[in-house]
Order: structure tokens, then sequence, then C-alpha cells
């Protein structure tokens, strides 16, 4: 991982299109701003990691459930469109 | 024909949507078909067909949460070819789970899909508002 010390305000360039500024400094935060191509994704990484994990429990559930469709029909459902 | 949590199903060309970019966990699983589990029910199957062991069970989320509210940027509906999100199908995936009161639904990533051009993208909503479990059944 390549690791470097910036100040407040100071940039740092990531290929031709990505900048990251440092806007803020806190004894225990920083606040980060991010300049990107509209088609490039920005996530806080746990928020992103969250979503595979419930995809990946949500694969494991109808791996593991053997009835699932029998299941799901019994379910009371009030479809209002 | 594959072998599916619902049951046998006949893949046909038409039915196959494209996920282009995958979805967070299974970044290598592009195509999927959508098989009903039945006439009345709002539950369906997401299954892939690059991996027939991996499928998901999805919900039209308007059938539970009345309420919910999508965003959706402008990137993401050009990417799936759609003008509006009206004009999309949205889907949210479940954790099943043999006790009903323990299914929850992932709101904070509904899954998109242009039913026209067959492809389709799970959206992570950055904002606060959802999580990935919330209970189906209140």
């Amino acid at each position: 991982m390549l690791v470097l010390t910036r100040r407040l305000n100071e940039r740092i360039k990531i290929g031709q299109d990505i900048e990251i500024v440092i806007t803020e400094i806190k004894p225990d935060s920083v606040k980060i701003g991010i300049v990107a191509p509209k088609h490039v994704e920005i996530f806080r990484s746990e928020v992103y990691e969250a979503i595979e994990q419930a995809n990946l429990a949500a694969a494991r559930g109808t791996e593991s459930l053997n009835n699932v469709k029998e299941l799901l029909l019994r379910l009371p459902t009030n479809i209002k469109d | 024909m594959i072998k599916t949590p619902f049951g046998e199903v006949q893949v046909t060309e038409d039915g196959v949507m494209d996920f282009p970019q995958g979805i967070p966990g299974f970044s290598d699983q592009h195509k999927f078909i959508l098989v009903p589990s039945g006439e009345e029910s709002p539950f369906l199957l997401l299954q892939s067909l690059d991996d027939v062991n991996i499928s998901f069970v999805v919900v039209n989320p308007r059938s539970f949460f009345q309420d919910y509210e999508v965003k959706v940027s402008q990137e993401d509906l050009q990417l799936l070819e759609l003008e509006s999100l009206e004009d999309g199908l949205l889907l949210v995936i479940l954790v099943v789970a043999s006790d009903p009161k323990q299914i929850t639904a992932n709101l904070q990533a509904p899954v998109l899909v242009n039913p026209k051009k067959r492809k389709a993208k799970q959206i992570i909503m950055n904002d606060a508002k959802y999580t990935t479990k919330h209970r189906l059944l209140a």
C-alpha cells in the first residue's frame, strides 16, 4: 500500500480523472473530498462490505432451505399496486 | 432445463438478463433469469445461469414496504437504458429462513431491472435511511 502524508487542503491525484482532497482534520477523523467521473462509484467500504455479506447470506439461505418455494407461498402478502 | 430452488425451469434466451457488473459478493455472475413462484405470489427467484447453485429470493418491495423510497443516479439509469425509475422493475433481495419472522429484506441495495433491454444492477444507496436487514413481516 502506498502511504502519503498530506496536510489540510492538500490533494492526491489518482490517474487522470480522480482527485482526493483532505478537507478537514480532527483528532479522530478526517473529512475527505473526492472528485471523480460520475461512472466511478464511491462507497464507504463498510457499506459495500455489508451489501456483499447480505448477498452471501441471501444466497446461502436460498440454497440451504429445501422447501423455499412452498414456504414463500404460505406467507401472508398484502399487495398494493 | 436447469434445476433451481423453485423447481426445474426451461431457460429461454429472451428471458436472460445481464448484470454488467455482477452483484457485490458475486462479481463474476452476470447472466440471470427471474423465476416466478406462483401467479398470485410477489416472490421471484433471481437465478444465476453462470453458476446454477447461486440464486436469490427477491420480491417487489411495494408488496411489503409501502413507503419505500429509492434513489437512483442518472448514471445508473443510463447504464440500464432506463428513462426513469418508474420504467424499471424494482426488486429487493431477501434472506429467507424457515421461520417467516426471521426473513429479512435488503432495502439498502435494491435490484433495478430494465425488462425491455434485459439489463439489471444492484443499486447501493449511500444514505443511511435503509439497512440490509429489514424484517419482511412486521
